[in-house]
Formats: C-alpha cells, structure tokens, sequence
C-alpha cells in the first residue's frame, strides 16, 4: 500500500464517475468524467480518481486538475426545444420536467498513484481533492518533509470548500535543482508587484534554515509601487485568514532599505518616497566617476565603441578618472579627474595642446577619437545627473554588508531610461561578484525586475543588460543569485530569459497575448479563465507540477502605491538651502539652520554639496564642525591686521560754515 | 417520388367534391410496423358522457390548473436468438419495467431500481434441456403445421415475452399505486389489475391505434384539433370494472397522417370524480402538459412524453452487451 493510499481520509461521497467511449477514450494524460448538475467542480479543481481493479497488487489511484468542461442534454436540435416551449421562454422554463442533463468534465492528469505501469486512467469513482490529495497531486509530499522541508507557500487552492495550501520548493524556485520566476499579467489588474511582494514575505517567512540567508533587491522604475514597503497596510479578515493559513505573520517587511541618485542640482534625493516622516531609511545611491567608466558601454551601441574608441575609454577609467595624472606635455598642472566636468576639462586641454601643435594624436589617441568619446561621455553625463558625486564619492549598496531578510530598493522612477540601465548593469554585476566571492552578507539574493520586455526584448539588437539577464537566467542559480521578472506581455521577453525561469505566474492575461502560440499548450476553457480571473488570483507553473494550478494569494500586508502616495505625500520641493539643511538633519536632527546658513552666502552649491556628501559619509558626532571643517581649509584663518591710528590732516576751524 | 401524379391525384380528388388532407413530405412513407403488425379494428362502445345532454363530440380540454402526473411507467423487452435446436429457437430474453418519478423537474428511478426478469424461453417440449439453476420461461405451442415453421415458434416466444413485460408492469404499477404518492402515467392500456383499475391515481395513455374506439363516426376522432378530446367512453375489462377512454389530440394533424398526434386515454372511472366530463377534461390537462419537452429525435414524438422516454433511455442504458445493438427489439 502506498503513503497516499494509507494516508487517505475517510472517504467521502464521490462526486463524479469517470467515462470513456471510443470516440473520447481516456489516456495516461487526460480522462473525461460527468458529475451531478449541483457539484462543485469547475475550471481548475483537483480531483481523485480510485480505480476499482488492482494493478500489480495495488488500487490505482490517479489526481487530474479540470481544464476543459462541457454541459449538454438529450436535445438534438435547438428547434427541438423551441417546438416544445411553443417558442415561449417562459413556458420552457415553467415546464414540469427538465431535461436530462449531463456535466462532463476533462482533466489532465497530475499524477499516478503507483507511477508504474502507466496506463490509461481505469473507470472508477471520482473525489473532490482534499488537503492530502493536493498535497501528493501537486508532488508537494516530497519536499514538505517534516524534517527537512524546502517549502514556500505561494498561496491557496480553493475548491468545492476546500482550501489547501500550496507550496513551491525552494530548491527549485531560488537553487540550486533550478531558479527564477517569471510573472505576466495585464497592468494594473494581473498584480504582479503584488505577487512579489507577497512571495518576498512568504520567502522570508519560510526561507530553510539550511539554505543560510536571504536579500532581495527590487529596482523601482515606475510610480511608487515598492516606496512604501516598511508601511502596514490594512486587510481583510479574508486575506488575515489565508497569512494565518500559510503561517507568514501579516506585517510589513522589518528591513528596508531605500537608495536613490540624487536630483541634478545635487541638493536632494530623487525620490518618490520624500515624505520627511520617512527619510530614516532613505539613503543616497551615488557614484564617482570610475563606478559610471567602467559600466560605460552599457550607455554606448557598437556604433558608439569601435576598438580605438574603446581604447581611449578604458585608458581614462584606468588611468585618468579617479587618479592623480599629469603629463608633461599639457603643462604642469595636474589633473584630479573626479566629474565629469573635471573630465571634460581634461578632454578640452588636451584638444587645445593638439589643436595649437597641429599634431593628430596623443599618446596613440587620435584626435577624431578624443573628441568622439569626449562627446559620448559628455553625453552620459547629462543623462547621468545626481549619479555621479562631484567629489568621486560613491554612496552604494552595502555591498559585503547585506543582511539577512532585508529588501534593499533602489528606486529608479524619476530617472533617465539610460541611467536606470547603468543602475541596472551596475548593481547586478557587483552583486554577483560578491556572490562569487561569497561576500557579500548573504547566501541568496532575489533581484525583482520589472518591465522585463524593455531590459531583455525578444527581439532588437543585443544590450549589454539583455546580455547580462541572459547570464543570470541561465547561470545565476549555482551562485544563488535569482531572478523574479515580470511583464506584461511574455511572448515580447527573450525566450531563453523566461525559458530559464523554472517557475511562471499568471494574472489575468490581455487576450491578444493569449493568442499568441507560446499559450497553445493550454486548453481553451484554461485560456478564458487566464484572462477573467480576478486581482488576488494567480496561475502557477512550477516543476513539481504536472499542470498548471490556479491559487489565490493574499494581498500584501504592505502600502500599495496609491495609499503610500496618500498617507505620505512627497515632499514639496524646497530650496537649495532647505534641502541641504534636511539632509545634514538625517545626521544631526538638532541641526538648527542658523549654524550653517552663512555657507550658503559664502560658497557656491558645489563646493557646499562636496561638503554635505562628506558629513553624510562620515556621520560624526559634531555634524555642524564637520560640515563647516569642510571648508575651513580652504580659506585659512588670518590674524587681524592692526593699524596705527593716524593722525588727521587738518581739523575744521571753528565756525567754519563750510566744514 | 411520384410528384407529377401526386398532383394530379390531389386535383382530381377536389374536382370531384372530396377535401382530401395534403400530407407533407416527411410523413408520406407509413411507418409499416404500424400497420403490419397487429389487424386493424374499429370498436364501437358505450357512451359515458353526455348520456343526459347532448353529447359533444369534440371539447377543448381548457386550461384550468392541474395536479399533474408525477411519475411515468414503462417497459422493454429484448432478445436474442442464441442457438437453434432444429427448428426451434433458443431466445435468450429480458423484460423491464422502470418507474421513474419527478423531483424538483428531474427524474429519479423510483425505489432505486427497475424490475427485470431475464430468462430463456424454450417450448415445454424443450425444457427439460436445461438444467436447473437457468431462468427458464416455457410456452405451450400449437400442433397446427403453421405453428411448427421456426418463425412461428419465435413469434409464441416474442408473445410470451410480451405478455411477461406486460406482468412486470403491471406488477410495478400497482406496487407505486399502492403507496399513494403521486399519479402515475403509465405508457399503453391501464393494467387490468383491481389495485389499479380502481384508483384514482393512473392513466393509461395508449400510442398505437390499431383498435379504434369510437361511439359515433371515426372522423368525430379523426378532426379532433389540437387541445381538443373526444367524449368519454366506457371500455369493458372482461370481468373487471369499466374503464372511461377518450382521445386527445396532442399536436395539430396539419400535413401529417390523421392519427398524428392523437392518443387514446384510459382513467380508471374513479378517477374522474362525480362529474365525469370535468374529470376527464383534468386528466387531458395533465396529459396534455406533458408535451414538453419535446421526445425529439424519438421516432414517435408526437405522441411519447418526455418521461416515457426517459424510461426507456434508462432501460436501454442498463442493457447488458449482449443485447445492445442490433439485435434487440422493444414491442410495444
């Protein structure tokens, strides 16, 4: 006898009996079955099927999921029943007897219960699934161990008053067996930010001891979705029951970290989330100009980067951008290359010292190719502004420092498209070198991108961050680094992108994209409900599953968008001073404005933003002594000069009417 | 078929005075079951209506609302020849009867489970070929030659079959009748039992019309319209009480046969109450409304309700292999 036969409930009443002719035989894949015309079976519900003959000693028990349902009678023509109502709807409907009516249902087939031999599935009774039958229909028995399971719960199944949970195993939603999730759904209705944000909490909740620990990163590049995940959000006594069901607490996520590039002027984070209630956790994401060179290509197409043209790029992020360089034959002067305005002033004097000699190149960097890259990344600096310091001080993740349960969230939304793929590139390449190293504060990390279509497009020309999703859909698993993807149209993503993703979520899906023949393996009555299920309902993919299963999820304990956007507005925008003064605040929040302000009068917004980002690096005890120390050195304190009086020339004659 | 000359026919027939009745296309080939299988015969009988007044020979049934019938009877019968001893066939039969009662509209078996007899049928001159432990049904036959021909022992056994359905129904009958719960429409002739000849809760809707029971001329009958019924009449029982018939038409004959549509009911005479014209228009009420649905596609529609089809889908669903198929055949 098998665990799940010895396991089984108590019977129940059966709510079905499976059929089969010649012309609809049933297979080892898919049986047909009629109910009565009241059971609870529709689209979607897990059923059991008990055998009445032993195979090999054993009653086989087979589990099906529905995908297809069809309701007929005796009726051979629509006429037929016009000439029996005298063509009166309400005479057919107060008639004194109906007609025979018959519910006939298809299932695929999830599993065979022994797996062998397989054969076609026997007549026999039919059951509605039961917790325990969900559980070994879905295979979820082999990883939910009590000892060792590796299970995530990703939601509820619901049917015919059940409601049993569902797990996704954990080695094979974030490694090693396999990794990553690919969400699609219609905006604003499917709820895949919803989705992640629920399964972040499940994952944080359930995560295996044995795996070690977990981060997530989720780049924000629309609206403000994800500013507001530290936030409660009020919810239903529905949503409560499924959290307690699933045993994830109903709270908002303990650790979160938010980072921002500044705004062009420098003065301020350019963020959604500005509301000064919620500034603790607000951090500036910065980088000198070497962090932006050596992501340089991300921002230039092949055009852009021809062999010298590269040349010339990594000679200045190696040699010039960051260090101390001189050379002779521009003068005396030194460069400190640390902006790209410092930059740009080394290009001109270079230019210049070409241009006056009437020489062609410079150390084997032709004229044409100075200015060519001069003017590439000159441009990057406009689409750059508020990432890159003046002063080459980077304020990053805190890469070798990530905690464990944290989500770190880089919000993007205000920024160029071209700066949130350097972000991109960047952030991601550095968290998989720490992974590498095996340094980086965790063991996994679960990096969210959304708009998936726009960063990995089936088609257009190859990008390096297309390039980059590719390697770590198809390599990023054995570092543990997984990718949670979502869009709105799947069939527009590169295939090996969601191909990689061993699991896939389903909103309610846009018709048109059902159409497409990435969805043919699905049946027509599973395609309908793809594109009427409700917010809340998802459909799941994963390994274990023969078929896919629809689930429902809570919503999560966290402000949406819209509230957080309600209950925390951003900030006005304020002055230079203003904003100067809040930021050093965030440090010191005794800091009165009257101790600084005189800085304003004396310096310009540079220097004074090189002076803030540097207390903000430093955090010292004396915010308002350091800040004002930052410019201390430059204007050396002089003793007083005094004067002998002097004597006066003449004195006015008394009366003198003229004096 | 015969286009030009069927014209030709209809034209002369009016020429000369008749009002012959166009039938159309689907109704001019004669079902020959019909006709072939028992003589045709016209009964003159008893008139129960209308005795003090002058009788009406067609009324429209009205519309007041009825109890209605809450159960439906019926039986079949299969066979197949399984062997030949010489001459004789070995019939392998089954009989069946089912009620099948109405709840909220949809029909429930009633006690779960029809009545089945199944047996060998064999001449008495043959049974003792059989061993015991076989269900086993002899008849008696003839020692005319024509009774010897191997069809006409088959036809005894079918005779025999026929009359052990009918048993079985009859039985069924008076068993659901017993019980009080609701009335019972039951496919053909009232059973000629006591329990139901004398209660209030049966009718017999009878089909086939190779008997015709009239009081005046056929075409009273004949003319009926739709919603219409002939006068009650009485039938004898041969021994028992007298039972009231009438017939009533279903469904307009226009461009069928004039018997489209047409069934003769039998009520047991308790059951029309003191006032038999009222009670016999209340029993074609309940009869009448059980027109719909539609018996579409069976082959007799017109005249089958709905329920006594879904008695015989029933039966037929629980046949066991050897008698699907071609080789079974349901009389009656």
């Amino acid at each position: 006898m098998s665990d799940a036969e010895r396991e089984r409930p108590e019977p129940a009443s059966p709510i079905g009996r499976v059929v089969a002719t010649e012309r609809r035989p049933n297979t080892p894949h898919e049986f047909h079955f009629w109910t009565a015309l009241d059971s609870a079976v529709g689209i979607g519900t897990i059923v059991r099927v008990e055998g009445t003959l032993p195979v090999a000693g054993t009653i086989p028990v087979i589990y099906g999921v529905v995908t297809e349902g069809e309701g007929y009678t005796d009726l051979a023509s629509p006429l037929h029943d016009v000439l029996g109502a005298e063509a009166d709807p309400m005479l057919a409907h107060s008639g004194r007897t109906a007609r025979t009516e018959v519910r006939l249902y298809t299932a695929a087939v999830l599993r065979h219960v022994p797996d062998e031999p397989l054969q076609p599935v026997p007549m026999g009774a039919v059951f509605l699934g039961t917790d325990r039958d969900v559980e070994v229909a879905l295979r979820m028995d082999s990883f939910l161990r009590p000892e060792s399971s590796t299970g995530i719960p990703v939601g509820v199944y619901r049917a015919g008053g059940t409601e049993s949970p569902i797990w996704v195993d954990a080695d094979f939603l974030l490694g090693p067996e396999s990794a990553h999730l690919n969400i699609t759904g219609v905006s604003g209705l499917a709820t895949k930010t919803s989705a992640v944000e629920w399964l972040l909490s499940s994952i944080f909740a359930h995560f295996p001891a044995s795996k070690g620990s977990i981060a997530a990163v989720c780049f924000n590049v629309k609206g403000p979705d994800l500013c507001f995940l530290d936030q409660p959000a009020e919810l239903s006594p529905e949503d409560l029951s499924i959290y307690r069901k699933l045993d994830v607490p109903a709270t908002p996520f303990a650790n979160v970290r938010y980072f921002a590039p500044l705004t062009a002027s420098g003065a301020a984070l350019n963020t959604l989330r500005s509301n000064e209630q919620l500034q603790d956790n607000v951090f500036p994401l910065t980088w000198g100009l070497p962090e932006v060179l050596q992501y340089a290509e991300v921002l230039l197409n092949r055009d852009d980067v021809d062999a010298k043209a590269g040349a010339l790029i990594d000679f200045i992020a190696q040699r010039i951008a960051g260090q101390r360089f001189d050379d002779p034959a521009l003068g005396t002067q030194t460069y400190r290359v640390q902006s790209f305005a410092d930059l740009d002033q080394w290009f001109r004097d270079v230019i210049n010292h070409l241009e006056a000699r009437n020489s062609e190149s410079w150390r084997t960097h032709h004229i044409a190719t100075l200015r060519k890259v001069r003017n590439r990344l000159s441009n990057i600096a406009t689409r750059c502004q508020g990432l890159v310091t003046s002063d080459g001080r980077a304020s990053d993740l805190p890469f070798g420092g990530f905690a464990d349960r944290t989500v770190y969230v880089i919000d993007l939304a205000n920024v160029e498209e071209d700066a949130q793929d350097l972000v991109f590139a960047r952030v991601v390449s550095k968290l998989r070198e720490h992974l590498e190293r095996r340094n980086l504060g965790v063991d996994h990390v679960v990096v969210f991108v959304d708009e998936l279509n726009k960063y990995a497009p089936a088609d257009g020309q190859d990008t390096y961050v297309r390039k980059m999703l590719l390697d770590i859909a198809e390599r990023g698993r054995y570092l543990g680094l997984v990718l949670f993807s979502a869009q709105q149209f799947r069939s527009q993503v590169h295939r090996r992108v969601v191909g990689n993703s061993a699991t896939a979520l389903y909103g309610r899906m846009d018709s048109d994209e059902l159409a497409t023949p990435g969805y043919s393996v699905f049946s027509p009555a599973i395609k309908t409900r793809m594109a009427t299920m409700d917010k809340g309902q998802l459909m799941i993919r994963h390994p274990h599953f023969a078929q896919p299963v629809f689930v429902r999820f809570p919503r999560p304990a966290v402000l949406t968008g819209r509230d957080g956007s309600r209950l925390f507005p951003p900030a006005p925008e304020v002055s230079f001073e203003d904003a100067v003064l809040r930021s050093l605040r965030r440090v010191d929040p005794a800091l009165e404005p009257g101790a600084i302000e005189h800085v304003f009068a004396l310096y310009d917004e540079r220097e004074i933003i090189r002076a803030r980002d540097a207390t903000l690096v430093a955090r010292p005890r004396d915010v308002r002594r350091f800040f004002l120390e930052q410019f201390a050195r430059r204007i050396p304190v002089e003793p007083l000069v005094t004067h002998e009086a002097r004597k006066a020339l003449r004195v006015t004659p008394p009366g003198d009417p003229y004096a | 078929m015969f286009s030009s000359l069927r014209r030709a026919v209809i034209d002369a027939l009016r020429s000369s005075g008749a009002r012959p009745t166009e039938v159309d296309a689907a109704d001019r080939q004669v079902d020959v079951a019909q006709v072939a299988t028992e003589p045709a015969r016209v009964r003159t009988c008893e008139l129960l209506e209308g005795r003090e007044h002058a009788p009406r020979p067609r009324r429209p049934i009205g519309s007041d609302p009825t109890a209605g019938v809450g159960a439906f009877l019926d039986g079949i019968q299969q066979y197949e020849v399984c062997a030949w001893l010489d001459a004789i066939p070995v019939v392998v039969a089954r009989a069946s009867a089912v009620v099948r009662a109405t709840m909220n509209r949809r029909f429930v078996t009633w006690r779960g489970a029809p009545v089945e007899h199944t047996a060998v049928y064999l001449p008495d001159s043959h049974a003792e070929l059989l061993p015991v432990g076989i269900p086993l049904v002899s008849f008696a036959t003839s020692r005319t030659a024509d009774d010897t021909h191997p069809f006409g022992v088959l036809g005894t056994a079918l005779r025999s079959l026929h009359a052990r359905r009918e048993a079985l129904e009859s039985a069924l009958a008076a068993d659901f009748i017993s019980t009080g719960e609701t009335r019972l429409y039951i496919d053909g002739q009232l059973p000629r039992t006591p329990m139901v000849l004398e209660s209030p809760n049966a009718y017999g809707v009878v089909t086939s019309h190779h008997t015709l029971y009239i009081s005046d001329g056929l075409n009273t009958i004949l003319q009926l319209a739709e919603g219409e019924r002939s006068a009650a009449l009485a039938i004898d029982t041969q021994g028992g009480p007298p039972v009231a018939t009438w017939y009533l038409r279903l469904r307009t004959p226009a461009g069928r046969s004039p018997l489209h549509g047409l069934v003769r009911i039998e009520a047991p005479l308790p059951s029309l109450g003191p006032d038999i014209a009222a009670g016999a228009d209340a029993v074609s009420r309940d009869i009448f409304a059980e027109r719909a649905p539609v018996s579409l596609p069976d082959r007799r529609w017109d005249v089958t309700a709905y329920g006594i089809r879904n008695c015989q889908q029933y039966l037929e669903a629980r046949l066991p292999p050897a008698f699907a198929g071609e080789r079974w055949t349901g009389l009656g």
